[in-house]
């Protein structure tokens, strides 16, 4: 669907966990997230800190949305391992 | 014996060219131009009972009305097999044939085979289910193309078990289960081998073709933006009002987000089918960020969010129907002014 | 070394001494019943369904094909004996059978096994005698506490069915090295991905939940005594059951193999995780493994449904940038019609695949004299005895990610 939204002129910012199958799939502004079941969330956390893990995550979208990309790119919002689950 | 209908356009008809391609269908008794070629082929296995013949432009304009009308004769004349074309690369014989075929076969369920080149635009009715032999692409490869056609029909009348690898027709897209002649794990071995030892091995499943799509310029400045927040994790008001299918959704909605703040548990629950939804069910925030946005909206960091969100169910949903429900959600959000989509998936 | 001694089932009877004579398998019933008490199972049912007859089974927790230790030592370590590293000694097994277990349990798939027509045509234990275990629990008990007693009465059932081949004159015996000897040939070794992720879906290694390990080498001799035992009662069709580890056609193919034109140089069992990063943790490492053991190729398995398919695809590709060939074996998702592209996601390095059927294919399967494990379905519509139209999924077994079936899926 984020690809469709893209080929009608909207850029898009999809949020997922697999994010290897989404880059092949060709989505072209890709915002990881920490869990499949809670695209904006992660419930190992406190309820601030989960609405803060949020907030970064979406401004990460935001910003990918204002990012010229030249094809399928990853905008992650957290430094690999961060998370210690 | 067969009794075999040839389908073919005004011009191999002998009927004229251009000017009489709006001929609308009718039928002649016995093989007619190429027909009686494929009479010959036949060598009493069969009959070339009856052509039918339409022309190209009268099939291109008014479509349904053409397969209404060759259907009908077709169902008079108690086909066994269907032959449409050679069509070569005459783009609107060749849509035409295939789509004869296509019709016999799924809505007639009569056996039915068109030809044309590989590259005529005609071949789309093999992805909705026509069989299609690939033939060259003049008029003068006439007599090279005909065997195969007919061969694939005999073979398919006669209910056979076909694959298009063997029997050389254009894939369908559609897959079969089938008993395997090797167990799966010679079959791997086998493979593993083949592909240590840099020697040729057929992958037995289909990689996905992706293709590319130009990135949509990005927002020059998100402060000013109105964006829309879509989903295909299943996020529904409770109860589930549009009934939205578990998986193999077959259709979106839109809900109002205006005024709210946030999405509330109990009041609105994920259906999707494909992961376990309690923790989403719990703080359907997880799944649509309307609490942070709402805030980020009131921050300024966006001009506002538009007043609908949009939601799927994202599990087996096949991919014709994922791209037909963002063309209608990308129609209307930009109509609305909208300038960018954030999706969230599970 | 691991000798096994294969004796091969023709019928059972449930009844008198235990014996195994000419194919013919006794069982006593009281001494199978003794086994199974325990605080939380209310009651267990032993029927017998053979291949051909016109009997319908729902309900299907597990299968297990029963074994048992020749001299010291015992099957199933770390349920039925203390933890020691198995596959050694003599081990005998019973072919042409299996038990079933029978229950219902929440969040258990829906599985199916009929033993004659189409549905049994393309199930790979409609083809065996089986010995039928139907548990009830006692009510209000913990499901969890449920689950884990019918599983180690089950597995002392097959240590004990299996038994009983001890002093008959096996059919056909086995050697089973721990390692390959083989010198000069292909260097092919097997990546065995399970799906271990929390309860009702998991897997058991030596008795312990393998949900947080990481990859490791485990041989075919443990395999074969019941190191790794299945409890997952998601996709029937899609996972491992005890019955597939014991049975695993791909290490039975590889020890073929052996010396003739492969080495066959090794098992890498390798868990399911839920995150992106644990996959990605999971793939490199065990492709590190196969890499430093010298592996040229590997064959890969998965177990689950559409998630699983990343875990597959990413072994692929870090074996395959370490120079470890790499063939997968999966299950595909091509609609109920056969029209929906058939893979979900892909990578590049997955250009090597063995198909085990379309999960989706509808079969029509008739009505049957007798069901056992229950008088209701929630898979279809229609009384349980009746005619149904369900997709291959719920079929025990059809598209067995280890390749225990017979399907496969075709264009057409």
């Amino acid at each position: 669907m984020a690809k469709e939204l893209e080929r009608e002129g909207i850029p898009t910012a999809l949020l997922c966990n697999i994010v290897p199958i989404a880059l092949a799939v060709g989505a072209n502004r890709v915002v990881p997230t920490r869990g499949i079941q809670y695209p904006t969330g992660d419930p190992s956390l406190p309820r601030e800190q989960e609405e803060a893990w949020r907030e970064r995550l979406l401004l990460t979208a935001l910003k990918a949305l204002e990012t010229e990309v030249s094809g399928p790119t990853v905008f992650p919002s957290e430094e690999r391992g961060e998370g210690g689950r | 014996m067969l009794r075999v209908v040839h389908y073919v356009n005004q011009f191999f008809a002998g009927l004229g060219g251009e000017e009489k391609a709006d001929l609308k269908p009718e039928v002649r008794s016995g093989p007619v131009g190429p027909g009686r070629l494929l009479q010959s082929l036949l060598q009493g296995k069969g009959e070339v009972v009856a052509t039918l013949i339409c022309g190209d432009t009268y099939f291109a304009e008014q479509p349904e009305e053409a397969c209404r009308r060759l259907a009908d004769l077709l169902f008079t004349l108690k086909a066994d097999l269907m032959l449409a074309g050679p069509a070569f690369a005459s783009g609107r014989y060749g849509l035409a044939c295939g789509e004869v075929a296509r019709m016999a076969l799924n809505e007639l369920t009569i056996p039915a085979v068109a030809a044309m080149h590989h590259e005529n635009p005609g071949v789309q009715a093999a992805a909705a289910g026509a069989y299609i032999v690939p033939c060259g692409s003049s008029a003068a490869s006439m007599k090279e193309a005909l065997p195969p056609l007919l061969a694939l029909g005999i073979k398919l009348a006669s209910g056979s078990a076909l694959s298009p690898n063997v029997d050389g027709y254009l894939p369908r897209g559609i897959r079969k289960n089938v008993t395997a002649d090797l167990p799966a794990a010679v079959r791997a071995v086998n493979m593993v081998l083949a592909k240590i030892a840099g020697r040729p091995f057929t992958s037995e499943i289909p990689l996905p073709q992706f293709d590319r799509v130009t990135p949509a310029p990005p927002v020059p400045d998100i402060r000013q933006a109105t964006v829309a927040l879509v989903t295909e994790s299943g996020l529904v008001p409770a109860g589930n009002p549009d009934r939205i299918e578990s998986s193999r959704a077959s259709h979106f909605a839109r809900y109002s987000i205006g005024g709210l703040r946030g999405f509330a548990p109990g009041e609105f629950e994920s259906v999707h089918g494909g992961y376990s939804t309690d923790l989403a069910n719990a703080d359907p925030n997880r799944l649509v960020p309307l609490d942070v946005a709402r805030r980020l909206e009131e921050a300024g960091r966006i001009a506002r969010l538009y007043d609908y969100y949009f939601t799927t169910v994202g599990n087996g949903t096949s991919v014709q129907k994922a791209q037909a429900f963002a063309r209608e959600i990308a129609s209307e959000i930009r109509r609305s002014g909208v300038q960018a989509a954030i999706l969230t998936a599970t | 070394m691991l000798t096994v001694r294969e004796h091969i089932v023709r019928d059972i009877r449930i009844g008198g001494e235990n014996s195994l004579r000419d194919g013919l398998l006794t069982v006593a019933a009281e001494q199978i019943l003794g086994l199974a008490t325990h605080p939380v199972i209310r009651s267990l049912e032993l029927h017998v369904a053979r291949p051909g007859e016109n009997v319908r089974i729902i309900r299907i927790l597990d299968a297990i094909q029963p074994r048992a230790k020749g001299g010291d030592g015992v099957v199933f370590p770390g349920f039925l004996g203390p933890a020691r590293v198995a596959g050694g000694g003599e081990t005998h097994i019973l072919t042409g059978t299996a038990l079933l277990t029978v229950s219902v349990l929440p969040r258990a798939q829906e599985a199916l096994i009929d033993m004659a027509g189409p549905g049994a045509g393309i199930c790979p234990l409609a083809k065996e005698h089986l010995l039928i275990l139907e548990f009830t629990p006692v009510e209000g008990a913990p499901w969890g506490e449920y689950e884990a007693a019918i599983r180690l009465a089950a597995l002392r059932i097959a240590a004990h069915v299996g038994g009983i081949a001890r002093s008959a004159p096996p059919d056909r015996s086995l050697c089973v090295p721990p390692t390959s000897s083989a010198i000069g040939l292909p260097r092919v070794g097997y990546i065995y991905n399970i799906q271990a992720q929390g309860s009702f879906k998991d897997t058991f290694v030596y008795g312990r939940s393998a949900r947080d390990i990481l990859p490791t080498l485990i041989s075919a001799g443990e395999l074969l005594d019941g190191a790794v035992v299945s409890g997952n009662y998601s996709h029937p069709s899609l996972k491992n059951s005890t019955y597939a580890h014991l049975t695993n056609p791909i290490i039975r193919e590889l020890l073929s193999r052996d010396g003739d034109d492969l080495a066959f140089a090794g098992i890498i069992l390798k868990p399911e995780p839920v995150t992106l990063e644990g996959k990605e943790l999971a793939a490199e490492y065990a492709a590190n493994l196969a890499s430093l053991l010298n592996w040229q190729g590997t064959i890969v398995t998965k177990e689950g449904g559409g998630n699983a398919d990343t875990d597959l695809f990413l072994a692929a590709e870090r074996c395959e940038r370490r120079g470890v060939r790499a063939v997968l074996l999966m299950a595909e998702l091509a609609g109920p019609d056969g029209r929906t592209p058939p893979l979900l996601g892909s990578l590049p390095e997955a250009d090597a695949l063995v198909s085990v059927g379309n999960y989706e294919e509808p079969v029509s399967v008739p009505s049957v004299e007798r069901v056992i494990g229950g008088d209701s379905l929630r898979l279809a519509d229609g009384p349980v005895a009746g005619p149904l139209t369900i997709p291959t999924a719920p079929i025990f077994g059809a598209l067995s990610p280890v390749g225990i079936g017979s399907l496969r899926a075709r264009a057409q």
